[in-house]
């Protein structure tokens, strides 16, 4: 019982300490994450930005059901549940000189993250972007 | 030693880069995105302060206490995004890049693991015998 009881002091006293640590991050830190969710991060794209470009391929990186129910536009499916195949499909579908665009569920997804990791890797170009909010972002744009 | 080296690693990582402990406490879903802010702050102070603690044996019963709790809340963390089919960037360790999904099975085993040995560590902190006695067994 005396061992809960100061075990119990000492992590409230833990806790407390870790507050002036934050404290010492939020003031010093020099990359802070955006307090703006919506503030872009690296390697993202607002869509308003990603319809204005010229030439887009949009990649969906959700699931199969779910991009067989509705896409943007002609986007092609690319995930990591089967990524061999489509991104052999991919591949004999994209023309080679458009920006891609990745797009998943929602802002709080990593699908999205991830395919544009593996295509900038698999393709070594830099002109792939994630879309900032997801499909969700473009129902509220066509919902609008 | 293990188990503090593993929290203050962890935290020292999270602290070097904040952003990729609050985009993976995000892909959770458990916290609006401005509490997932300040917990990407507060968190790796916590781990490593307690991982400290264990290793240095300062504050231990409390360091270990707290350990073990931080594991509970992850693993309950886990196990609901498991759950709900969530596609999550685990955030056990920092990392610059979103990971595939599918390492639940990793993730839970790993935090079964350290839990056992806070558990473990908690026994023999309490000065009680391991394999615990039987109630047949003689002195």
């Amino acid at each position: 019982m005396k061992t809960l009881r100061q075990a119990s002091l000492q992590g409230v006293g833990i806790l407390a300490l870790s507050l002036a640590g934050m404290g010492a991050t939020w003031l010093l830190h020099p990359q802070l994450p955006p307090w703006n969710p919506m503030e872009l991060e690296e390697g993202e794209i607002l869509l308003e930005n990603a319809l204005a470009l010229a030439e887009v391929t949009w990649i969906d990186a959700r699931t199969e059901e779910a991009y067989a129910a509705d896409r943007i536009g002609d986007a092609i499916l690319l995930n990591e549940d089967d990524w061999d195949r489509l991104f052999e499909a991919f591949i004999l579908q994209w023309t080679g000189d458009t920006t891609l665009v990745v797009y998943c569920d929602n802002r709080n997804c990593s699908a999205s993250k991830s395919v544009a990791v593996r295509l900038r890797e698999s393709l070594g170009i830099d002109s792939v972007y994630v879309l900032k909010g997801g499909w969700q972002t473009w129902l509220d744009y066509r919902d609008r | 030693m293990a188990l503090g080296t593993v929290f203050l690693v962890a935290g020292i990582l999270k602290i070097l880069d904040p952003g990729s402990l609050l985009a993976a406490t995000d892909t959770y879903q458990i916290i609006p995105y401005r509490w997932s802010y300040w917990l990407a702050l507060y968190l790796p102070w916590v781990e490593v302060l307690a991982g400290l603690g264990i290793l240095l044996r300062k504050a231990y019963p409390g360091s270990l206490f707290l350990i073990a709790a931080l594991l509970v809340v992850f693993l309950m963390a886990l196990i609901q995004a498991w759950a709900r089919g969530l596609n999550i960037i685990c955030g056990c360790f920092s990392q610059a890049s979103a990971e595939s999904t599918g390492r639940y099975v990793i993730y839970v085993a790993r935090d079964l693991a350290l839990l056992g040995l806070a558990g473990f560590l908690w026994w023999r902190h309490l000065g009680l015998p391991f394999p615990p006695a039987r109630p047949g067994d003689k002195e």
